[in-house]
Formats: structure tokens, C-alpha cells, sequence
């Protein structure tokens, strides 16, 4: 292909496509086609930009101009004002909610102005169905280097000196990791990546397979190199069935050029790839459940040690990195251990990947340098909270971590000041709550998670998850007891001690820590059986003052189940006074914002 | 098929023009940006020629770190084409009236020799 003069890049990370970038993409063809401009123009989908709020994006380079929520309508006015003529369309521009002002390129927006890419680096700059961009990049570089230029042992030194920690959650130092099985004797050896991306919300793994699925491919077999293996697996999800297909196409693609197969590159180091589909389960992202359930049995943690890299898959020693991690390594080799120590916090080298959520007015994904703080992530790039309201805490780690309240806002993100303050870095997950959010409910919603997602192996976590379970429930429909924080806490800490494997070790996390933080919503609800933030809906009621009450209807007629009745009181200008049902209301809070006088209230 | 270091070589600098662009877009703040004024005043005095020309030309002197961009009205229609060349760490520079020879000779002069074309110049 000869290079076109000008690019659009199209993000097709799953979010963007549920938004219609295909759509868009379609417009695009025609559009070019229309004016003549199919030689001048290159059109490609992407990997995912990471804002997804704003999707579908479409970027314009080499201008760099940046697109926000752009609809098949749109497509004419780009082709014919930018693409012909170099005028940008600027009521496409990403305009901030706060301030009202426009971005014309992307590095100035506050949302990727503090970000700093690795792991992502690549997402949204090559086509992931595309081996030959990977290629272009000096994708498989790494590789190439590790095998002529370096011993198993110098790639192993090279990536402990770099510091990398796994991103997984639990924040093992890699290169130990690859040292112990480097150190097993053996004559098979796996390597395994763990794409079983089970925390609601987080989905880092997910759109680097998307849009990069190279670089992972790429680690595998430095890592392979590395420990004397042959044979890689990788345990992903059937859930998501894009980055399956993206992986697939990659894998194929390598094997075709020689990168994955027998005698790679002309030496004697033979390495490939297959790829095994989960069900699903939350559990199966520990990485002794996995090897169960790559083996075929039932998705339950195995005894450690002795750990999978001395006896994993098929008893063999096995390394298992997930995602994330991988996709550092290729750019670790390439540019030293010194470059990646220079990002991030000491100790904690390098960035890390969040998954943006919740009451935040910039939801995506975004990578920042280890040590940023939470204020920074949540106000900088976050762009602060949705609808100008009060921030109340930030939950990590999904279900297995816990909150960080408002008075810990300023610390560094780091894998032990996150420990520190009861909480983990889990996968990346960061769901920020706002003063409308009530943290016994949230607390209820996570236990939900793990209730259901428990493998039963361990009674502790079977049994008692549930039990806590509905001592939250009974809390929230206002019939807690006395003793239930006492009992609460005393059943996390057990269920703590005694289960196996990461899942019941830190299933209580988000209880334990709510009830730390924040004891006072407990009490309120135990007590005085009232929900402060107003969600617990068996615990409030919806009442007209009616001294406000103007008598003027809207309430009525909003209300989905016709609970509101005038009554025989003369209001506002000859009207009849309104009165809410409380036996009929469902609560769903349709009236409130409705009412022009605010005479609705929460009780 | 990839048989040696040297395949995965001379594949990369085959595939990189494919690519190049969006990785010195991406990190934008090392990159020569060449302008050319392409609003309807632009245009009309040749301004496509102009841009196809420096396009090419770049691309054929294999300049991986120069960007060429079409924009709007530069303000000046009187000296369309209107070319701008922006380095990080040097002074903006306008040339006026590029036709593609101009065109040429800039490429050639100024952004593989260095050297400024004071005959063509404009006050920026």
C-alpha cells in the first residue's frame, strides 16, 4: 500500500461499537467514495481510545484532530469540510462539561493529558487485524532481540531490574515469578495468560486484546524463551467474543510469518499458541482454579504451594501472567529496565491501567504512572463528579477490594498504600460513589457478586458469604439488629483466615471496609432505620410538604403507578393539595425532580 | 514466512510507511508540521497540486518525522499557496505563492538540507 496523505482512525473497541462506530465506518466508505478521495484517505478501525463516554471516537491524522460521539450523519461534514478542505468540523470537537471549552487535539484534552500509555501504547495506533502494523512498530523486535542477543537468564535479570509487578491484582514481582520456573528442571514447561477478566467493570484486558493483540502474543514467547517452554495457553473468556476473534486472527497471522511455531526465526526455540474459552466464572481468574478448568475439571483453587511454576498446568511448571502484564514486556526489552523504572513510584515501576466508572463525569479507560494520587485520577482525567455532586469514596479491586474514603483521597496509588488503606489494586477497577450512593447497598451489591460467583470448595466462603449476605439485606429493609456489625465483622475476618484462594480471602473486603469507613450509614439503618443517601427504598418514603404543594399536576402524571390523589385543600391558585399513596408508591423517584416548587422530599 | 532476524528487518521497513503516520501523530511533540493553506482561497490558487506535491516529496525523501496537514484559511489569500513550517525548537517559518516547483525546492532545501529559502519567505 502506498501511504495515503491523510488517516481516520475509527475506535472499535467493543464500547464503540455498541455505540455504532460500524455505522460510522460505513459512511466513511461511501462518503470517501463519493468524492473521489478513496486514494487519499485511509480508513481503519482501531483498538479501543479509551473514552469511551465520548464514543464512537474518530481520530483524523496526521492533524490529530479528535471526534467525540460521531454519528453516520456526521461523516459528510468531516469528509467534505476537514478531509477536503482542512477545516475542522468543530461542533464535534470533545467540549469539557465544566469549562465549555473545546479540544482540538486529543494530548490537550485534561483526560489523556496526565495519562501515560505502555500497556495501551499501541491501541489505537495499529490495526489489530493487521500483523503487518504490529510489524511496522518493530513489533517482535523483543523477541528477536531475547533470542540472538540475550540468555534465558539476562531476559529473566532484565525483567526483574525493571520492577514489574503483575498486574493482576496481587502485584508479584514477574521476573521472580519467571525465575522460578526457570529454576525447575523439566522437560515441559506452559505458559499461561490469564485474559479471564472477571471484575464488573474492568475491562483493560479485554481492549488490549482488542487492540493489540500482538504485543501479548509477543511476551508469551519471550517469556517461553525465557523458561525453556514450548507450549502457550491462553484461559480467556467467551464473553467477549471480539477479542476472541481479534486473538484468533492474530495467532493465525503469527503462525503464517513464522513468529509462532517450529524454529522461530531460523534458531532452535519452537514456541505456539492455543487458545482455551471460560465459562465465565469469577473464580477462575485465581490462577489454580484456571489450570482446573483448563484441564477440564470444575473451576476450583488448588492447595499452594507448590506454586504453578514449579507444579502447574498438567503438573508441569507454569507461568501465568495476565494480560497487562505481558503487554509491558515487549517494551521493557526494548527500551531497559532503566526507562520503565523511570515511570511510576518507586517500587512500583511502571503505570498501571483503570477502568474509570461510576459517578465520574469522563468514564474510560485510562493508564496513568504508578504513584498518581486518587484526587488527581478522579479530577484531572475524571473530569470530577457527575453533576456537580459531593464525592464520597472510590471502591478498587472490584469485589475483592474496598473503599477509599474521602480523607484517604490524596495518597499515591500504589500496591501497598492501596493494602494499607484495606483496599487492593485488584485488576483495575475504580468505581467512584458520590453522596447519592449508599455504602451498605454497595456493599450489598458486591457480596451479591461473590455469593453467586463462590466455587463452594471452602465452606467458610460458601456458607458464610451468605450469611453476610443477609444480614445486609435484613440491614437495608431496616430490620437489622443490634449485634449485626459485630457479627458482620467477625464472619469477614473468619471467612478471611480460612479460605483457600484470593476469592474468599477477599470477598469481605468491601463490608469490612465500609463498616470501617463509613459506620455511621450502618447505624443510621440499624438504629434509626433510615438510609441517609436515600437508596435503600424499604427505608424511605416520598412525601409532599404541603405548604410547597402548588396543586399544578406534573407529579401526578409522571407517576408510573397513579399513587398520587388530590385532596380536598385548596393550594397555589385555587388548586387541589397532592398527597403521595405511601401503600401504592414504588418509590422509583419519578416525581422528585419533576416537582417546579420542590415540594417533594425524601423522609 | 519470517526465517531470520534479517526477514523481520526488511518486513518492518516494508510495513512501517503503512503506519509511520499514526505513530509520529500519536506523539506529536517531536514532529516537523508542514502546513498548507487549504480554505477555498487555497484552493483556488493550486493548493492541492501544492499539498499532493510536498506529499509525495516527503514521503519519497523517506522524512519519517515530518507531517504534512491541510488547514484553513492562513489569512493572506492574496499569497496563496501559503506553506508553514513549524519544527519544535525553531522559529515558525511562511512561505508564499508554492507552486509545486516551490514546493520541491523546499522539501529538497529547507527540510532535508536545513537550510531556510529566504526568496520565498513571508512574514509570519
Amino acid at each position: 500500500m502506498n501511504p495515503t496523505r491523510l488517516q481516520v482512525l475509527i475506535c472499535g473497541g467493543t464500547g464503540c461499537i455498541s455505540s455504532g462506530c460500524l455505522d460510522v465506518e460505513t459512511a466513511f466508505m461511501e462518503s470517501l467514495e463519493k468524492h473521489g478521495l478513496t486514494d487519499e484517505v485511509f480508513v481503519l478501525k482501531v483498538g479501543c481510545l479509551g473514552f469511551c463516554e465520548q464514543g464512537p471516537i474518530v481520530k483524523v491524522y496526521p492533524d490529530n484532530t479528535f471526534y467525540v460521539r460521531v454519528e453516520g450523519k456526521d461523516v459528510e461534514e468531516i469528509v467534505v469540510e476537514h478531509l477536503l478542505k482542512g477545516k475542522t468540523v468543530e461542533r464535534l470537537l470533545f467540549k469539557d462539561p465544566e469549562t465549555g471549552e473545546r479540544y482540538f487535539y486529543y494530548k490537550d484534552m485534561p483526560f489523556y493529558k496526565s495519562q501515560h500509555r505502555v500497556a495501551l501504547k499501541l491501541c489505537g495506533i495499529v490495526d489489530p487485524e493487521q500483523i503487518s502494523d504490529y510489524i511496522g512498530v518493530d513489533g517482535y523486535q523483543a523477541l528477536a532481540q531475547s533470542l540472538f542477543d540475550m540468555t534465558p537468564k539476562e531476559v529473566i535479570d532484565l525483567i526483574k531490574a525493571s520492577g514489574l509487578r503483575g498486574r493482576g491484582g496481587a502485584g508479584f514481582s514477574t521476573g521472580s515469578k519467571w525465575e522460578f520456573a526457570y529454576n525447575v528442571k523439566g522437560d515441559k514447561k506452559y505458559v499461561v495468560c490469564n485474559a479471564d477478566e472477571g471484575d464488573p467493570g474492568a475491562f483493560m484486558d479485554r481492549s488490549i486484546l482488542e487492540g493489540d493483540p500482538h504485543s501479548v502474543i509477543e511476551a508469551m514467547a519471550i517469556c517461553a524463551y525465557a523458561i525453556g517452554a514450548d507450549e502457550g495457553v491462553v484461559y480467556i473468556r467467551a464473553e467477549y467474543p471480539l477479542a476472541v476473534n481479534r486473538l484468533r486472527v492474530a495467532i493465525e497471522q503469527a503462525r503464517e510469518y513464522g513468529l509462532l511455531g517450529k524454529n522461530i526465526f531460523g534458531t532452535d526455540f519452537s514456541f505456539d499458541i492455543h487458545m482455551d474459552l471460560g465459562a465465565g466464572a469469577f473464580v477462575c481468574g485465581e490462577e489454580t482454579a484456571l489450570l482446573n478448568s483448563v484441564e477440564g475439571l470444575r473451576g476450583e483453587p488448588r492447595i499452594k504451594p507448590p506454586f504453578p511454576a514449579v507444579v502447574g498446568l498438567w503438573q508441569k511448571p507454569t507461568i501465568i501472567n495476565n494480560v497487562e502484564t505481558l503487554a509491558n514486556i515487549p517494551q521493557i526489552l526494548l527500551k531497559g529496565a532503566d526507562w520503565f523504572q523511570s515511570i511510576g513510584a518507586p517500587g512500583n515501576s511502571g503505570t498501571k491501567v483503570f477502568a474509570l466508572a461510576g459517578k465520574i463525569n469522563n468514564v474510560g479507560l485510562v493508564e496513568v504512572p504508578m504513584g498518581i494520587t486518587f484526587h488527581d485520577i478522579i479530577y484531572k482525567i475524571g473530569g470530577g463528579i457527575r453533576g456537580g455532586k459531593k464525592f464520597k469514596a472510590v471502591q478498587t479491586g472490584g469485589p475483592s477490594g474496598g473503599m477509599i474514603p474521602v480523607k484517604d483521597i490524596n495518597i499515591e496509588v500504589t500496591f501497598e498504600n492501596l493494602l494499607k488503606a484495606g483496599s487492593m489494586m485488584g485488576s483495575g477497577g475504580m468505581i467512584v460513589m458520590d453522596e447519592d450512593d449508599c455504602m451498605v447497598n454497595i456493599a450489598k451489591f458486591y457480596l451479591d457478586f461473590t455469593v453467586e460467583e463462590s466455587c463452594g470448595k471452602c465452606t467458610p466462603c460458601r456458607i458464610g458469604t451468605t450469611r453476610m449476605y443477609e444480614i445486609l439485606d435484613r440491614i437495608t429493609k431496616g430490620q437489622g439488629k443490634e449485634d449485626d456489625i459485630k457479627e458482620l465483622k467477625s464472619l469477614g475476618e473468619t471467612i478471611k483466615d480460612t479460605s483457600l484462594c484470593g476469592l474468599g480471602k477477599s470477598a469481605p473486603n468491601p463490608i469490612l471496609s465500609t463498616i470501617d469507613w463509613f459506620l455511621d450509614e450502618y447505624e443510621a439503618h440499624i438504629k434509626d432505620k433510615k438510609c441517609p443517601a436515600g437508596a435503600c427504598k424499604d427505608l424511605v418514603s416520598y412525601v409532599i410538604v404541603p405548604e410547597k404543594c402548588i396543586g399544578c399536576t406534573i407529579c401526578a402524571r409522571v407517576c408510573p403507578v397513579n399513587c398520587i390523589h388530590t385532596v380536598d385543600q385548596t393550594v397555589g391558585k385555587n388548586k387541589k393539595l397532592h398527597v403521595i399513596d405511601q401503600a401504592e408508591c414504588v418509590k422509583c423517584g419519578a416525581c422528585l425532580p419533576k416537582c417546579p416548587t420542590k415540594a417533594i422530599i425524601l423522609e | 514466512m519470517i526465517k531470520s532476524r534479517e526477514d523481520l528487518m526488511n518486513l518492518r521497513n516494508k510495513y512501517r510507511d503503512d503506519v509511520i503516520m499514526r505513530l509520529i501523530s500519536y506523539d506529536s511533540s517531536n514532529r516537523t508540521e508542514v502546513m498548507v493553506g487549504m480554505a477555498d482561497c487555497g484552493i483556488a490558487a493550486g493548493a492541492r497540486d501544492t499539498l499532493k506535491v510536498l506529499f509525495d516529496e516527503v514521503n519519497n525523501a523517506r522524512l519519517e518525522d515530518v507531517s504534512v496537514i491541510a488547514v484553513d484559511c492562513m489569512g493572506n489569500c492574496d499569497n496563496e499557496p501559503i506553506v508553514q513550517i513549524s519544527t519544535p525548537g525553531k522559529p515558525v517559518i511562511r512561505y508564499k505563492k508554492v507552486d509545486t516547483a516551490l514546493a520541491k525546492e523546499i522539501v529538497a532545501k529547507h527540510l532535508v538540507g536545513g537550510s531556510i529559502l529566504d526568496h520565498a519567505r513571508m512574514e509570519v
